[in-house]
């Protein structure tokens, strides 16, 4: 097969990671407190064909077991292994006579345990490098695309609750990290359009998945914990392609310096790997996430606000001392935003006067005070949107305040979605309040529980749009398939 | 193809199995890329003394070897030469402590501002460029920015933007310094990075002397692959 023909086809294969027809468990077992058994009871929910591997051949609740993926009948799109790992090989062998698409390597035991592991990934990668069959992991917890069901992940649900279907692709390379993450993006319905665990990255790596999750429609917004980067000059070229059109956001954890470089001079010493990635990162409109809350907040804001385009927020809040933290964050560039806080209109300020108690401050930070109402909020969120030196609203819609009422949600709700300037909301507070960002949550709109965390993502937002004017204005961005690059 | 002082540093290397290069062969190079650095004279022997008297004092000597990478650390440099008789008596000295290197005798520059420009080639991004606030703090300070090359002018303004000492080139208290003159000069090393990137490990333009008018490198270190 030619190279480039293998490419293509590899490239089409990826999709079958988690848009398969039908399905192979290697390692299928009918009893449920073992992996192969927790597996095949998640994989119940998959509408798809379904077919059970076991070399014992046990049958599994009334299923038809086959012994090898040759004895199956019909055609495999992916076959997802679940065995030791000395016995990989044959497996791999059969996923290749049988003309499986795409294979999910989940047992560990290779690469992140020594030499024996690494020539044991070398040893696949041979046998795989003249076919099109693309292989996930090992050392992965695999796939999760909630709009199929598809959830090949061995962690029990009770204990690790799984996101619901939304437009973030969240690709990991650490699999703990990821069942922490995807816990906490249930609780805050943090929507996925798949999760990929990316595991010791033997074939697939995070290249295919920027080239995947580009062309799926269902994705919006990428994000991507790394602990290594393969290729790092494809990365940034994949990166430059996709960002003009979805934000990309990465973690990329672990410092350590890639090989010696000329460290006997200045630039070698200084410029150190993490340095390079942080400017080639900005250079294709990365997003660049620092530790784990960051990257959830980050895709979270990028996936459900608009960019912001210009530095100017306008901050509306009931309590004056959130104002005062909020300023002080807003304009502190170490720390904190690195934006301005809005200069409000004289034509806002007197709208405001007009309506607010004479004690209010019409001056940004809005402080509404205490006697705040919904309406009141409401009132203010129009007249910061109509402001034009207003570029984007840091909102406090505190339901502490007596009269304040359930409505505020709605109202905050409207706005975030309606509003011509992107709005982060901020609440703080205990077991009430956490109910309210849960209501707010499920109707999409993120909530932060914390000022900094609010700004940080304000930022963001502004780095987005910063980015966006500027690829703009170059103009020279068409559609292209990332397919078309291969 | 190379141009011929970046050939003149790969035939020295291959003769020589040096990958450090010295000051004297990467000072062309500069200029043949239109970066500017100071007026100078290579000394091999005593009776190259002669060549000077087109320098304008004050000047500095300064020892150009690949076996002395950091020149102060050996006692290889000696600044603010007023005259003559003193130059000659510092060449004495050198070619004591320095037998079989070339000394290279170059204007003192004055200026209002030192910086640091170099390229780094990382295994994984490629050829990288990195800007910063230069000098002998330099490492002190750490306060750089860095890109993987090629970078625009847009590019190279925004890493300025990530300075902290950025203030330094917009005329901080007065202090009057060409700007335009070191993004150009950040914009022709990012282009010995593009051109160079098989050859070039690293290259360290330190400390890059910025006036009203220019902006000059006074010293160039260079490592090849």
């Amino acid at each position: 097969m030619l190279a480039v023909e293998q490419k293509k086809k590899k490239y089409l294969n990826l999709s079958y990671l988690i848009r398969p027809k039908s399905i192979a468990l290697v390692g299928a077992s009918a009893n449920k407190s073992k992996i192969g058994g927790i597996m095949w009871s998640y994989l119940q929910s998959f509408p798809g064909k379904k077919y059970p591997v076991n070399i014992k051949q046990e049958a599994i609740d009334g299923a038809k077991t086959y012994s090898s993926l040759t004895d199956i009948p019909e055609e495999v799109d992916l076959a997802i292994i679940a065995i030791p790992a000395k016995n990989i090989l044959s497996v791999i062998d059969d996923c290749i006579k049988k003309n499986v698409k795409a294979a999910i390597i989940i047992s560990s035991g290779f690469s992140e345990t020594g030499e024996q592991g690494r020539k044991l990934e070398d040893e696949i990668r041979n046998k795989i490098s003249n076919t099109d069959l693309v292989v996930l992991g090992p050392n992965t917890l695999g796939v999760y695309v909630p709009s199929v069901n598809l959830d090949s992940m061995f962690v029990v649900r009770e204990k690790s609750k799984r996101p619901s279907s939304g437009p973030i692709a969240y690709i990991s390379q650490s699999g703990a990290s990821a069942v922490g993450f995807m816990d906490m993006a249930e609780c805050h319905h943090y929507g996925i359009s798949a999760f990929i665990g990316l595991g010791n990255k033997l074939d697939v790596n995070e290249n295919d998945m920027l080239e995947l999750f580009f062309n799926e429609k269902d994705t919006k917004v990428i994000c991507m914990h790394l602990e290594s980067i393969v290729d790092g000059h494809r990365l940034l070229k994949l990166c430059k392609k996709i960002t003009p059109f979805k934000p990309i956001i990465i973690l990329k954890a672990g410092r350590t310096e890639a090989g010696a470089k000329a460290a006997m001079l200045h630039t070698g010493s200084m410029a150190k790997t993490s340095q390079v990635i942080d400017g080639a990162f900005k250079q294709v409109g990365v997003i660049k996430a620092n530790d784990m809350l960051e990257l959830f907040d980050y895709s979270r804001i990028l996936a459900y606000q608009k960019p912001m385009f210009g530095p100017r927020v306008a901050v509306v809040t009931s309590g004056g001392g959130y104002g005062v933290i909020a300023t002080d964050y807003i304009e502190d560039s170490s720390v904190g935003g690195g934006l301005k806080m809005a200069e409000l209109s004289a034509h806002s300020k007197l709208k405001l006067r007009e309506k607010l108690p004479s004690f209010a401050s019409v001056d940004n930070p809005i402080d509404l005070t205490g006697n705040v109402t919904d309406e009141m909020f409401d009132y203010a969120f129009k007249v910061v949107n109509e402001d034009e030196n207003v570029d984007g609203v840091l909102a406090f819609p505190l339901i502490q305040t007596p009269l304040t009422t359930d409505k505020l949600i709605d109202i905050t709700e409207w706005w975030f979605k309606n509003g011509k300037k992107p709005m982060v909301p901020c609440i703080i507070g205990g077991s009430y309040s956490e109910e309210v960002i849960r209501k707010l949550e499920a109707l999409e709109v993120p909530v932060f529980p914390d000022i900094r965390r609010a700004v940080l993502s304000l930022r963001v937002l502004y780095e987005r749009g910063k980015y966006l004017m500027k690829v703009k204005k170059k103009g020279k961005f068409k559609f292209r398939k990332v397919s078309e690059l291969l | 193809m190379n141009k011929k002082y970046f050939q003149e540093i790969l035939s020295y290397s291959f003769k020589t199995k040096n990958k450090v290069i010295p000051e004297h062969l990467v000072k062309p190079l500069l200029k043949e890329e239109g970066i500017n650095v100071p007026r100078y004279v290579l000394i091999d022997k005593l009776s190259d003394l002669e060549k000077t008297s087109r320098l304008h004092f004050p000047v500095a000597l300064k020892v150009s070897s690949s076996k002395f990478i950091h020149k102060t650390d050996v006692g290889g440099v000696v600044l603010n030469i007023k005259d003559r008789s003193e130059l000659k008596k510092s060449v004495i000295v050198f070619k004591k402590k320095f037998k079989e290197e070339k000394l290279i005798v170059e204007e003192m520059v004055n200026g209002n501002v030192e910086m640091i420009s170099g390229l780094v080639y990382d295994s994984n991004f490629g050829m990288c460029i990195m800007i910063g606030v230069g000098g002998i703090y330099t490492e002190i300070y750490k306060d750089t920015s860095t890109r993987v090359v090629p970078v625009s002018k847009d590019d190279i303004l925004q890493m300025i933007e990530e300075l902290r000492g950025k203030d330094l080139l917009e005329g901080f208290r007065g202090i009057k310094v060409n700007k335009d003159a070191f993004v150009d000069l950040v914009l022709k090393l990012s282009d010995i990075g593009r051109k160079y990137k098989n050859y070039i490990l690293g290259l360290d333009l330190n400390p890059i002397i910025l006036d009203k008018d220019k902006a000059t490198v006074v010293d160039a270190k260079m490592v090849l692959k």
